[in-house]
């Protein structure tokens, strides 16, 4: 059976495009990394690692995974679900203290 | 290239037109797969019946010697987890299978070899969880199973693992049915067929499978995490390595609130097709009808805690779960209300599926009544672990859905059958079922309320409880042979009942535009949708007082499909092959790790060949074999 | 009943292909199945016995794991001009990038084995205590999705050998297993931040 792109989708961009999501990708995890290391930040130091770690959670999903740019109803199924996950890992997290 | 397209296409050719058993072992068509779910899930049912039957007996009178302590710990937990997993579920599957594709004006559902893979699954974890009991015992931990009773210390033998490889086996059939339900229901509507216009059947099977697919993975990794504490030395749920106590519960009851309502929901949709149609009436407030149902889905995932009140939680979170499961009251409340409107003014027909539906409403109320009393926090301190809990459970889950899908049963069989059931034979068998049920349960609000403690063999003399119980297990038997006459109704229908017609009731929905049983592709032109009721509005119209009129039309025959412009999915034996790989490989954990590897390798086959299969086997006229 | 014209094969009602929609369901399920095997570890991961007087969590190495990141991250950017070939019917760039996405994803798989190792010769096992069980128990079933998703790209890329007229103008079979590798990544991310990062903050370890 052959399938076409669905006419709504935009034309898939460059290959360059991903390249530089890619780089984009990179430089946020060595942000992370250094953030770490250099424990500049303090307290802050884990909202910033996870507010990091969603940016490019994002970005793959976006645009590597095309949901951007693709029918509105796979948004609302992925992140309905995404939603219930990470809250419940955030739930979770928040009620039981760590150590 | 022919060998290379051979080898591509897997190790067995694919079946043409095959006849008689093997038809059924490769079946992909939903309403073969509906029927086997049935007949499979109704046996269960028999199964579950006879353990219910047996713990009924030991109870009949003080310190009887019917069943050891350690069969009667098996029975319940074995009654438990066939009744809902082996029973509910795969009725409410059947169903499903049947009925949702001629209701949304399909030809089948989204994914037909994956359908019959479920059937698979379910049909082998049912076997894996009852085989338990030839080989050392079935699990007896109660049927959710609390740690540190699971642990490998306190459950010595492989009842838990049993126990626990079972429902993985049948949690994978039922994620499966619910991936494939959901692309159905949103994929392949007919045209003019919104969401609004959908029956509400079809709406409460969206609910479920979104239910389905949230709750499985949380007791996937529950039940995960407990075969590695039991199998390879971790130590999740062990208190003395810091493990939290609760965690078990937490993680079983977040899937098992949500999972009640999987029970439930299938049946309010089958209520919600029949009160309307013997009411000669459309439902009153569909909408809100709707919207409840999917307001009880998003709540009750907010209620878990409920099922811990007496663990130690602390006041604030008691009374958070108290409060929200009493508001979950609310939108259940809203649909019987609508229920009963839709009766109001209506020319009622008190036909079985009515009865049984009607029933249904009654019955609910009960148990819904008695779940609220449970959400008073300190009142359910008194019964939690009580007979009153036994009858609660019972009345929303044999009173609520199992009525409701006896309703389904009756309503739904001259269309799946071909067949018209007895109506006088099918009045008897309600009103013994529902004599019997409620001589059997009613009295178990008494005995908890006075103390008798659930989930115990027997009980000391001189506590006062011997009449009820007695009274109870008489109960049972009235309920057989309600469901004895059942059975006979089939067989007498099977074997000398009148055909039925395509539509017995005067139906408002799709299904009944379509002949009993339906022809193999459901409908030769796919109709467009217009309305809500859409049958009923090619039948009727209306006068200035709102009364249907027939519309009268020539006698102009169903249109004959153009030849060659219907392609029905083709039979397969990859889903059964698929389904006895994994059963196998869980199988090996329990036996011997060669069976696991034998199930692997017929997995990996079976993926490989479904995967380079196509759905419908190519005709001369298509150019590539592809997907 | 009212007919149309019958409707086409591929009919939808959405416009969507169903495997299509299948996929996404399935990806949002197991966001679930991943959150709560997450969530489980951070719940237990300080209620453990110490591993040579400090907390498990010193063990993490992080400028390997950071790499295994690297490498992951750059798998799914391999993925994605594979779809992008395939797009525009490049097959020879599809084969290429394929493989290098199977490649560097089996990479990573070589980071977890060695890192595995190192924690075990260590002695933290899945059995040692409650972080060793949530530990191993997550990155293991991550780790087993990755050694599935190196599997199907190496079919697909045996199968563009075999049959390269299947891809043409139908992309659709690259997408699912692109949607497929891309998610694991992503679960990687959310792994390697809150277990790694967030895991080691604060943690006191002697050298």
């Amino acid at each position: 059976m052959v399938e076409h792109r669905h006419p709504t989708e935009k034309p898939h961009p460059q290959p360059w495009f991903y390249v530089a999501v890619g780089i984009i990708l990179t430089v946020i995890t060595a942000i992370e990394v250094a953030v770490f290391y250099l424990d500049i930040a303090g307290s802050l130091m884990m909202p910033i690692l996870i507010g990091l770690s969603v940016i490019k959670f994002w970005m793959v999903v976006a645009f590597f995974m095309h949901l951007k740019y693709d029918h509105k109803l796979f948004t609302v199924f992925f992140y309905w679900r995404a939603n219930f996950g990470g809250r419940g890992c955030a739930g979770s997290n928040s009620v039981v203290p760590e150590f | 290239m022919a060998t290379v397209n051979t080898v591509i296409n897997g190790m067995l050719n694919r079946p043409v037109n095959p006849t008689g058993l093997l038809s059924w072992i490769t079946t992909i068509d939903h309403k073969r797969i509906g029927i086997l779910y049935g007949t499979t899930a109704f046996i269960m049912f028999i199964i579950g019946g006879i353990e219910a039957l047996m713990m009924r007996l030991q109870l009949s009178s003080a310190e009887a010697g019917v069943v050891s302590p350690e069969v009667y710990n098996q029975l319940f937990t074995m009654h438990g987890t066939t009744m809902i997993f082996l029973v509910i579920m795969p009725m409410g599957a059947a169903f499903f299978n049947f009925i949702i594709p001629l209701l949304i004006g399909a030809r089948d559902v989204a994914f037909p070899r994956l359908n019959g893979f479920s059937y698979w699954m379910f049909l082998f974890g049912a076997i894996l969880l009852n085989v338990s009991f030839l080989t050392g015992g079935a699990p007896s931990v109660g049927w959710f199973a609390y740690s540190p009773l699971t642990d490998s210390t306190y459950s010595v033998g492989h009842g838990v693992d049993y126990w626990v490889l079972g429902l993985q086996v049948l949690g994978i059939s039922s994620l499966a049915a619910a991936f494939n339900f959901i692309v159905t229901i949103v994929n392949m509507r007919a045209p003019g067929m919104t969401m609004m216009r959908m029956p509400v059947f079809v709406w409460m099977t969206l609910v479920v499978s979104f239910l389905l697919v949230l709750a499985f993975p949380i007791i996937t990794v529950a039940i995960t995490l407990l075969l590695f504490d039991r199998m390879f030395g971790t130590t999740f749920f062990d208190t003395t390595a810091g493990a939290n106590p609760l965690l078990w519960q937490h993680l079983f009851w977040a899937f098992g609130h949500p999972e009640v309502y999987i029970l439930i929901l299938p049946a309010m949709g089958i209520v919600s097709e029949i009160i309307p149609v013997f009411s000669r009436k459309p439902l009153f407030g569909y909408t809100v009808v709707v919207m409840s149902g999917v307001l009880i889905g998003f709540m009750g995932w907010g209620v878990w805690s409920h099922h811990m009140f007496t663990v130690g939680l602390g006041p604030v979170a008691d009374s958070a779960f108290a409060l929200i499961t009493m508001f979950i009251a609310v939108p259940t409340g809203i649909k019987i209300f609508n229920w009963i409107a839709t009766m109001w003014g209506g020319y009622v027909r008190f036909t079985t599926p009515m009865l049984f539906s009607l029933g249904f409403v009654a019955m609910f109320v009960i148990g819904g009544i008695s779940g609220v009393m449970h959400s008073v926090a300190p009142s359910d301190t008194q019964q939690s672990d009580t007979y009153f809990i036994v009858a609660h459970l019972h009345y929303v889950l044999f009173g609520g859905s199992i009525f409701g899908l006896f309703a389904g049963f009756y309503y739904w069989w001259p269309k799946v059958f071909g067949r018209v059931l007895n109506e006088v034979l099918g009045k008897i068998s309600f009103w013994l079922i529902f004599i019997g049920f409620n001589v059997t349960f009613f009295p178990m609000h008494f005995l908890g309320l006075d103390g008798m403690p659930r989930r115990v063999y027997t009980y000391a003399e001189g506590q006062g409880w011997e009449f009820w119980n007695i009274f109870a297990t008489i109960g049972v038997f009235i309920i057989g042979l309600g469901v004895f006459a059942f059975l006979q109704n089939v067989w007498h229908s099977h074997r000398h009942g009148e055909k039925a017609p395509a539509d017995p009731w005067d139906g408002r929905t799709l299904e009944w535009s379509v002949s009993s049983p339906p022809p193999e592709y459901n409908f030769a032109r796919i109709p467009t949708v217009k309305e809500r009721d859409a049958f009923w509005h090619y039948k009727y119209t209306e006068d200035s007082e709102n009364r249907p009129v027939p519309i009268v039309r020539g006698a102009a025959e169903e249109p004959e499909p153009e030849p060659g412009s219907i392609h029905m999915p083709t039979p397969s034996y990859y889903p059964i092959i698929f389904a006895a790989g994994l059963t196998l490989i869980a199988g090996g954990l329990l036996s011997h790790i060669s069976v696991s590897i034998i199930g692997g390798i017929l997995a990996v086959d079976a993926i490989y060949g479904w995967a380079f299969e196509p759905p419908v086997e190519p005709s001369a006229t298509d150019a590539d074999g592809g997907h | 009943m009212e007919y149309t014209q019958d409707v086409s094969h591929e009919y939808t009602s959405t416009g969507l292909n169903h495997r299509k929609l299948l996929m996404w369901i399935f990806l949002g399920s197991e966001c679930l199945f991943f959150g709560s095997l997450i969530a489980t570890h951070m719940i237990n991961r300080g209620a453990s016995d110490l591993i040579h007087g400090q907390s498990p969590a010193c063990l993490l190495d992080i400028p390997v794991t950071s790499a295994s990141t690297f490498v992951l991250l750059m798998s799914s950017l391999a993925m994605v001009l594979a779809v992008n070939a395939v797009d525009r019917g490049n097959i020879k760039n599809l084969r290429i990038w394929l493989f290098l996405t199977a490649l560097l994803g089996s990479g990573f798989l070589l980071f977890q084995v060695y890192e595995f190792n190192l924690f075990v010769d260590e002695g933290l096992t899945i059995g040692t205590n409650l972080f060793g069980s949530t530990f191993f128990t997550l990155t293991g079933v991550h780790g087993t999705h990755v050694t599935i998703g190196v599997i199907w790209l190496l079919s697909v890329l045996i199968i563009s050998f075999i049959r390269p007229q299947m891809f043409i103008g139908n992309p659709l079979n690259v997408d699912l297993v692109g949607l497929y590798w891309h998610f694991v990544d992503i679960v990687w991310i959310v792994i390697f931040t809150v277990v790694y990062l967030v895991g080691s903050f604060g943690v006191t370890c002697a050298g």
